[in-house]
């Protein structure tokens, strides 16, 4: 066993809360090598100092002011449907983009329907359509 | 359940835990505090789209962790330092137990601003398998890398905190 084993093997232990060397091989190294024996002291030092690490207690006018996001009045429920509201905002400014074509010349609508109508078609599918029909991505 | 009553029941049971883990990543109160307010209020927008394909706690830890990443980002771009000598002494302040010595109180403040100071990975890596006594595969789905990225972070995360540790102890 060299050096680096050992010491990945020490981190293993480390973290399935092992405090023996369980076997004879990683002993002996231990036994060998100073430099990885007070590698090994060290890191367990540096464990038990993590685990007893005392957690910062939550301030109490934090802990009431996220308290108070959850009643009613802090964050009333919408007035609108909020899918309503998402269809119409993607609706309203497709249909004024709709409304520019009479703007072009004759023979250049085509391509800027074509543009519209590909643009809108992937907001449609990426934006509402895959999520209705997948679900929104939760993480 | 309402959702007023699932927000609020989610705060009584996470809410010590998201500003323990905003603490340890941020290495301040103040910034802990933002953070803790800035996870719930996204908790409290998405909870009413959040279908359950992944565990609560999964979900709510991933918020979180990505908060204090973004947090940290900012903190980079402007050249902050994340804890000056006055919010060392307010962190000495939070430390409960009377009976802990002046010296391991100070050893302790130490290794939460080290925690801080660590890469963004390890210092996650560190807070959610201590803190939370998560197990790598949990550290993965909420970091969103392989169990094996996991363990490497935690064992380089420890040999930096280590390393650093002993560094300040030599130091006259």
């Amino acid at each position: 066993m060299n050096c680096d084993e050992f010491r990945e093997r020490c981190h293993v232990l480390i973290d399935a809360r092992k405090s023996e060397l369980t076997d004879e091989e990683m002993r002996a190294h231990a036994g060998a090598c100073q430099d990885c024996a007070d590698f090994r002291r060290e890191l367990m030092a540096i464990d038990v100092a993590l685990r007893e690490l005392p957690a910062p207690v939550i301030p109490a006018p934090l802990l009431d002011s996220i308290r108070s996001m959850g009643q009613p009045e802090v964050f009333p429920p919408p007035a609108w449907r909020p899918d309503i509201v998402r269809a119409a905002r993607y609706l309203i400014p497709g249909l004024l983009l709709w409304g520019v074509q009479w703007a072009f010349p004759e023979d250049l609508r085509p391509f800027f329907l074509a543009a519209i109508t590909f643009t809108g078609g992937y907001i449609l599918v990426s934006r509402i359509v895959r999520p209705w029909v997948f679900g929104s991505p939760e993480l | 359940m309402a959702k007023a009553d699932e927000f609020n029941k989610l705060v009584e049971d996470y809410a010590q835990g998201v500003y323990t883990h905003a603490h340890r990543m941020l290495g301040s109160r103040e910034e802990a505090e933002e953070a803790a307010q800035d996870v719930f209020l996204r908790i409290h927008r998405s909870l009413a789209g959040f279908q359950g394909r992944a565990k609560i706690s999964t979900w709510i830890w991933r918020i979180t962790t990505n908060v204090c990443l973004t947090r940290r980002e900012v903190q980079r771009k402007s050249m902050t330092v994340p804890l000056d000598e006055e919010a060392a002494a307010r962190v000495s302040d939070e430390s409960p137990g009377p009976e802990c010595s002046f010296i391991i109180r100070e050893e302790r403040d130490r290794l939460g601003r080290l925690i801080a100071s660590l890469p963004d990975r390890e210092a996650a890596a560190i807070t959610l398998f201590y803190m939370e006594g998560m197990d790598y595969k949990e550290i993965a789905r909420i970091l969103d890398i392989p169990a094996g990225s996991v363990a490497t972070a935690l064992h380089r995360g420890r040999e930096r905190l280590a390393g650093r540790l002993s560094d300040m102890k030599e130091r006259p």
